[in-house]
């Protein structure tokens, strides 16, 4: 009799994998207004939404900015961007990307370079 | 698409204090978002290793199979592999049923009371097979723990007379967002700071008991008056 042998899993996989699923980020254009769009992020949530939106906000072609958590159990945001007519939503969300992705190198380097500093003073 | 102006910052990093288990830094030339994002990030999204996976071959203690198996997932393990490690869900070396030496490391454990005396079975007991991941050794960060020679590792059950403890566990990589085992940071927090421009000119038309009062006026002393000069600063 295995009376004692139990097996317990701890981890419930919810984070549904969507391994197979190769876009992480889909565009949508608005319908009726001209230079507007939402882009949904999958996987991503206010950590990388938050950003996005402020950085977005930058732009000076960027009319409005914004993002939503449709739900708090679905794994995703959604960014709504309007440009004027000198750029896209695109063009503007791209920008806003590399620009971030540009800050967050330069932040990395930086802290890293502090810390060399820092721990060398002992 | 490119030749817009670029609207990128360069944010400036200045390190206040750092110890094996605490930093603090200034961060300036960014935002509050990026700060915040930062700080969600190192809660939930910065991977280490747990236990996650318990077989329990014999327990006799006073703890049910789960109670125990949660104890052993809350045990801080050395987490600096972690980077290299893949997560097993998306290991192609096992069907991530953690059997696997790029995804899982295997820890044992065996205790048996067998005298009067109460056994306490700590994260000492445990065996690791990988000594890159064991659990986390407070007793030489010397900061908050009280350092005495009974204390010895987390505590996770207690063994009387002719009771037995017997396991096998598997920790795996993953990230706070999953549970909260897997976060690194007990509390990140950020903050704006004030920065205080006194107006000298104005200053100087106070007289010494004005000077007084206005460095008396701040509860935690942020000002100070200079016995010479009679300078507020």
């Amino acid at each position: 009799m295995k009376d004692h042998l139990a097996l317990c899993f701890l981890h419930f996989a919810n984070s549904v994998s969507l391994k197979n699923n190769n876009s992480r980020v889909s565009y949508e254009r608005d319908t009726k207004i001209i230079n507007a769009a939402s882009f949904t992020i999958e996987r991503e949530d206010h950590t990388i939404g938050n950003i996005v939106r402020m950085q977005l906000h930058r732009d000076g072609n960027v009319l409005f900015a914004g993002y939503k958590l449709p739900h708090p159990l679905q794994y995703k945001i959604i960014v709504r961007v309007h440009t004027t007519s000198q750029s896209s939503p695109m063009q503007a969300y791209n920008q806003a990307i590399n620009d971030l992705d540009k800050e967050l190198d330069h932040l990395k380097a930086a802290f890293e370079a502090e810390v060399a500093r820092v721990s060398g003073e002992y | 698409m490119e030749g817009a102006a670029s609207y990128q910052r360069f944010p400036k990093v200045k390190i206040r204090e750092l110890k094996d288990d605490y930093a603090k830094f200034e961060l300036r030339e960014t935002d509050a978002s990026v700060a915040n994002a930062l700080r969600r990030v190192m809660i939930a999204e910065v991977p280490t290793i747990a236990i996650d996976l318990v077989e329990i071959e014999v327990n006799s203690s006073v703890l049910n199979d789960e109670f125990i198996a949660h104890r052993l997932g809350l045990i801080p393990l050395t987490s600096e592999r972690a980077m290299s490690m893949r997560f097993s869900r998306d290991c192609d070396a096992c069907d991530g049923d953690g059997q696997c030496e790029f995804c899982s490391v295997e820890f044992h454990l065996r205790a048996k009371c067998i005298n009067d005396q109460t056994l306490d079975v700590t994260s000492k007991d445990l065996y690791s097979s990988d000594h890159t991941v064991v659990p986390v050794d407070f007793s030489d960060s010397g900061s908050g723990f009280e350092n005495n020679e009974d204390q010895r590792g987390i505590t996770i059950v207690k063994l009387r007379k002719g009771q037995e403890l017997r396991l096998r566990a598997i920790a795996r990589k993953g990230i706070g967002k999953d549970h909260a085992k897997w976060s690194p940071a007990a509390t990140v927090t950020f903050m704006y700071e004030p920065e205080i421009h006194i107006n000298e000119e104005m200053m100087e038309t106070l007289s010494l008991e004005e000077k007084t009062s206005v460095v008396d006026s701040s509860p935690t002393k942020v000002f100070g008056i200079n016995p010479h000069t009679q300078q507020v600063g």
